[in-house]
């Protein structure tokens, strides 16, 4: 015990000493939380739209004007079609629209009238929001203006998001980064402790000294995993008091599952710097094996729903997936208790089983 | 109670990578207790594995094994109470402070915490809230015993603590240690140091996992000089051959008068500097010795001189050529042969020969005769194929050599060329040196073994970044007053110290 403890304090003491531990754990998360909250925007793209009025009509500029108003849209005049051809093969605009000569002639008579839009291909995700957006811009104008049809009788879908009434990606999004903060300094950090100590050759005055496995996985577990709480503590404190993002769960659950999840994390990264005595090494493998499936495979970027189902699969069996799913409900829907219980089980299991591995592996001498 | 017997071993077997590298060959060995004893062996030749196969941090394969009367593979944990080992790489952590240090271990050891006069004995009273990765070399050592030392262990092993240390932080360990040792504790010190060695009441030579020679080192010879002779002798002797690496050498054309020059070299860090007005002239052919404790600016020098840090002020020549200003131009006439091992590790050795050939700008045919060349002189041809850093330390040492001199550059700098090897390989290198020298070669060497400075036609003794003396080797020996230059560098250095003081 009092070997533990010893170890547990100079842990610590290193951890105070080195500012790479507490920029991991503080700094990391801090920035981590901004670029989701305002770098990344799932939601919505602000589209670059040229347009060519080869109409000229009063009712086209109000339909100009409709263009010029959204807030998702900046509207760019042309007076000539080579000037916005060219600068949508420039990437200056996303979007290209010609409105033809006779286009509110043809309204006026009653006939369908064409609107000529050509987007820039080379981003997907961005030619739906063009498309989408002058579709819905034309319609909107369209029912205000002189020419609106008469209204014909039909379905009409009124989409309500429930847990999240204004479809604010952010809500979903900042609580998965605690995903990816947790693991990071599960794996990461603790990948970088042991290899450290083979690399510099303490492990070898270590296993010298009187001291048995059991200290020195015991004595690595707990201050990592004190960190990575005091982490969680700090990042949600930012999200809840400076971000000011709703939270309908309870703060018990968060902090216990959470504490699951860092114990599977912290075993991860014990086993990779347990194998592998080199901390470039280490800090490769932890980010491989780590922070990518964190990022990319456990539904915080990439829908799972839409893999290919040997991954769906495979993404059942990363501690994150489960962790993500649970905190996205946790702080939009409040604790599901089937949902938690299974993934609070699956993460514990998986835990201990990686603490049993951790010991097995755990150096006893320098060759076995 | 335990028999008189500190450490007995009978068969003692231990390879590695599947029993292809035999370190340990059917070794037996007994040490009595109370005894201090000397393990001498050429690098690779088993020391640091019977060492921590007697601490129990590697399983026999073979043989039987006690320790204190009990069996390290077993007692592992029991044992570990009563050695103090401090492994090569001294176990410290850097990040925490000489107290810090102190107090892990002895709670890992279960001991009390009165260190004041631990650190007192080590003079580091004064340093116990300094990281200990802050500590000069010597002082680092120093907290390394200290840290081996808690618990008050029946034996001690310290696996080569000298290496790369000062002659004047040797002199205070070695004090140190027999110090403690007085109370009837075991000690193993392993070394490559023959003068060390001599100084025990028995030593151990051991040459390719076997015991050579064991036996009370006056029986064997009266003096340390002799002592070396007769140790070479028993490693199977070393004779002197023609250098081929001086025999092939092509001494370019050269006119300047002084080959290397050192005009009021400065390196400032912050308001610490790291050599102050440092200013030398070396002559064609001439083997200049630059000597001095750890820290005291030598490496760095080394590193302005061949342009690889900027000097804060001042500048160098090297062939005339000013390093500071047309660096490039500086170093193509100069050899350089880094302290810790540069090559690439995990390339082999032929690919490390080629690449630096390239590096040269020596391509096709004169690529193919220049690593033939170096296979031939150095002996590569068995290990052509095997990665360098699977190579003893003694053939690593070669390797860089060997990639110093490929392109027959005029001026050779030798950062501890000699540090760690074996005394074969010491005469061995220093065979290529004086013959290059010969040649025509200018050598600028730093070294921390005081017979090899002997070998040098002057030297130039530095101490906290100043040079303090320079002249040949006997001025310097006259001059203070000593029969050996050891003893001359440590009186010049004990007379500055009082003199700051």
């Amino acid at each position: 015990m009092k070997i533990t403890l010893a170890f547990i304090k100079k842990e610590f003491l290193q951890i105070i000493r080195d500012p790479s531990s507490l920029i991991i754990a503080f700094v990391l998360p801090t920035l981590l939380l901004f670029i989701y909250t305002y770098g990344i925007n799932l939601d919505s793209a602000n589209i670059r739209l040229g347009i060519k009025d080869d109409d000229g009509g009063q009712a086209v500029a109000e339909l100009i004007k409709s263009f010029e108003q959204n807030r998702f849209v900046t509207a760019a005049l042309y007076g000539n079609r080579e000037d916005m051809y060219s600068d949508l093969t420039r990437s200056r605009i996303q979007g290209a629209l010609t409105i033809p000569s006779d286009f509110s002639r043809r309204l006026a008579a009653g006939k369908e009238a064409p609107l000529l839009l050509v987007a820039d291909g080379a981003n997907i995700n961005q030619v739906a929001y063009t498309q989408n957006y002058v579709s819905q811009i034309a319609e909107s104008w369209l029912q205000r203006s002189r020419f609106a049809p008469a209204p014909a009788a039909g379905v009409n879908i009124e989409t309500r998001y429930q847990y999240n009434q204004n479809a604010d990606g952010r809500r979903a999004l900042v609580p998965s980064s605690l995903a990816v903060t947790m693991t990071l300094i599960g794996i990461l950090l603790t990948a970088l402790v042991v290899s450290r100590e083979w690399e510099r050759g303490t492990m070898e005055a270590l296993l010298a000294a009187n001291i048995r496995p059991i200290h020195i996985v015991v004595g690595k577990y707990v201050p990592y995993f004190i960190v990575g709480m005091l982490s969680l503590a700090f990042s949600m404190f930012v999200i809840i008091a400076l971000f000011r993002l709703p939270f309908a769960g309870s703060y018990a659950v968060l902090f216990l599952v959470s504490a699951l999840f860092l114990y599977a994390s912290v075993g991860i990264g014990l086993i990779i710097s347990s194998v592998l005595h080199d901390q470039l090494l280490a800090s490769m493998a932890s980010l491989i094996l780590g922070f990518l499936p964190a990022l990319m495979m456990s539904g915080v970027v990439f829908p799972i729903l839409s893999m290919p189902s040997f991954f769906r699969w495979l993404t059942k069996l990363l501690p994150p997936t489960h962790y993500v799913s649970f905190i996205k409900s946790e702080f939009m829907a409040g604790t599901v208790w089937q949902n938690t219980l299974a993934s609070s089980l699956f993460l514990l299991l998986l835990g201990f089983a990686f603490s049993l591995l951790v010991y097995k592996k755990t150096a006893r001498r320098l060759d076995a | 109670m335990e028999g008189p017997n500190c450490i007995e071993i009978k068969n003692l077997c231990k390879t590695f990578a599947n029993g292809r590298n035999i370190a340990v060959d059917n070794l037996s060995l007994t040490i009595k207790k109370g005894q201090t004893v000397g393990l001498i062996g050429a690098d690779g030749a088993g020391k640091t594995t019977l060492l921590r196969l007697i601490d129990g941090l590697l399983l026999p394969d073979g043989g039987f094994l006690s320790v204190c009367g009990l069996d390290p593979v077993k007692d592992k944990e029991t044992l570990a109470q009563k050695i103090g080992y401090m492994p090569q790489k001294f176990g410290l952590y850097e990040d925490l402070t000489v107290r810090e240090n102190l107090e892990f271990y002895a709670d890992l050891k279960n001991t009390g915490k009165d260190f004041d006069e631990m650190l007192a004995f080590a003079g580091l009273g004064a340093f116990q809230d300094r990281l200990a990765g802050k500590l000069s070399g010597g002082m680092k050592q120093k907290l390394g015993l200290i840290c081996a030392l808690t618990g008050n262990p029946e034996l001690l092993l310290l696996d080569e603590p000298s290496v790369g240390v000062d002659p004047v932080s040797r002199r205070e360990l070695l004090k140190m240690v027999k110090e403690t040792v007085k109370n009837n504790a075991t000690l193993v010190w392993s070394t490559a140091y023959m003068d060390e060695a001599h100084g025990f009441d028995t030593v151990v030579v051991i040459d390719k996992g076997r015991v050579i020679y064991q036996g009370r080192p006056g029986d064997l010879a009266p003096d340390s000089r002799s002592f070396e002779e007769k140790v070479i002798e028993l490693m199977g002797g070393y004779q002197k051959k023609e250098s081929l690496a001086a025999k092939n050498f092509i001494m370019p054309e050269t006119k300047c008068k002084y080959t290397v020059e050192a005009v009021d070299l400065v390196k400032r860090y912050g308001d610490f500097y790291a050599v102050r007005n440092n200013s030398f002239q070396i002559k064609k052919g001439e083997i200049f010795g630059l000597l001095g404790p750890n820290g005291a600016g030598k490496s760095t020098s080394f590193k302005m001189m061949c342009g690889l840090a900027k000097p804060t002020s001042g500048t160098a020549r090297i062939m005339g050529t000013d390093i500071v200003k047309n660096a490039a131009a500086a170093r193509a006439h100069l050899g350089y042969m880094a302290q810790k091992f540069s090559l690439y590790p995990n390339l082999s050795v032929r690919q490390n020969l080629e690449f630096f050939a390239g590096a040269y700008g020596l391509y096709g045919s004169r690529e193919r005769e220049a690593v033939g060349r170096m296979t031939e002189i150095f002996g590569f041809e068995k290990s052509l194929n095997d990665d360098a850093r699977d190579l003893p330390l003694g053939y690593k040492q070669r390797l860089s050599l060997a990639c110093a001199i490929m392109h027959n550059p005029p001026v050779l700098f030798l950062d501890e060329p000699t540090s760690g090897v074996d005394v074969i390989t010491r005469r061995e290198f220093w065979n290529h040196i004086t013959s290059l020298a010969q040649k025509g070669v200018t050598v600028l060497i730093t070294t921390h073994f005081m017979d090899e400075a002997e070998f040098c036609d002057r030297i130039s003794l530095f101490y906290k970044g100043q040079t303090i003396a320079t002249g040949t080797p006997d001025r310097l020996k006259e001059k203070a007053g000593a029969k050996t230059l050891e003893e001359a560098f440590v009186n010049i250095i004990l007379e500055q110290r009082e003199e700051a003081a």
